[in-house]
């Protein structure tokens, strides 16, 4: 099963929460390399914490599109 | 960073809360995952970049602590520091020489900045001594004189009627002969040049009294 597959088998809460916790990272390098402008943390935010939250936006665009496709809604106990 | 801290805040309190995903949410998780951290990577992204021009990050590197100790050196006369005197220069001495000009010329300056932070964390810089760095680290292509001439227009009467000048016009043209060469307007950074000849011209340039211009610095 390819990765794509696997992540449109969770639910729309765990993408949109596995989205919130990635661009939290991803700002976490960003505001690194804000405060401490040295060359590895301007790279790393300008590459890892950019793809970061790019894969984060991502995820928040499919769960809207599953959600909005009438996916049935997680068991109970996501909620 | 205040974008930064207002999507953190969104996000965090949507992880906490766990509100349904009803529209309103939707709109604040598109705000807190999609505008403001789109404003967070642009502001960051800005300053990263205006950051990488300043002599104080290219000195950060120990390798360049000669470097950047000899520019802030009040009585250096190399021609490195009597540039980063110049206000037009300034702070961003290192990177308004060393960048390269044209229509691609910022991303080839910032793509030859990678190499040289793969260099030092990857490719034994980093483990140099300062003396090992001043012997062995060079350009990587010999010193284009079309960054001297964004300043330097080398098109006006004080220029043309030095002799020099004119017979080397072709080579200054082609590259073949640098102004910042020994018997021209010296070395950049004479302290990386190991031949007697240029350590004597440093030294002498060292003990003469600094000028406010030279007759041949007036050329633009």
């Amino acid at each position: 099963m390819s990765l794509f597959s696997r992540v449109l088998q969770r639910s729309v809460p765990e993408l949109i929460r596995a989205a919130c916790v990635l661009a939290l990272v991803g700002l976490a390098f960003m505001v690194y390399s804000v405060l401490s402008p040295g060359a590895l943390p301007v790279i790393l935010a300008m590459s890892v914490g950019h793809g970061i939250g790019g894969l984060a936006v991502t995820f928040y665009i499919m769960a809207v599109i599953l959600d909005a496709r009438g996916r049935p809604p997680p068991d109970a106990s996501e909620k | 960073m205040a974008a930064a801290a207002i999507a953190a805040a969104i996000l965090i309190t949507y992880l906490v809360r766990k509100p349904p995903l009803d529209f309103r949410v939707k709109l604040w998780l598109l705000m807190g995952l999609g505008i403001f951290p789109a404003v967070a990577a642009a502001s960051s992204t800005v300053t990263g970049m205006q950051a990488t021009t300043e002599r104080e990050f290219c000195g950060s590197c120990h390798v360049m602590g000669a470097h950047y100790a000899d520019t802030l050196d009040p009585k250096s006369q190399s021609l490195a520091a009597r540039h980063s005197r110049n206000p037009y220069f300034g702070d961003h001495s290192c990177y308004v020489c060393h960048a390269d000009y044209g229509m691609y010329g910022y991303a080839m300056t910032k793509a030859g900045g990678l190499r040289h932070v793969y260099y030092y964390h990857w490719g034994g810089y980093g483990e140099m001594t300062l003396e090992e760095a001043k012997q062995k680290i060079h350009l990587v292509k010999p010193y284009d004189n079309v960054n001297c001439r964004q300043c330097h227009t080398t098109t006006l009467h004080d220029w043309r009627r030095v002799p020099d000048h004119e017979s080397l016009k072709t080579e200054l043209e082609s590259n073949r002969v640098s102004c910042a060469s020994a018997g021209c307007h010296g070395y950049a950074h004479p302290f990386t040049k190991h031949g007697a000849s240029a350590a004597k011209a440093h030294a002498e340039r060292a003990r003469e009294p600094p000028s406010p211009v030279r007759s041949k610095d007036r050329d633009r």
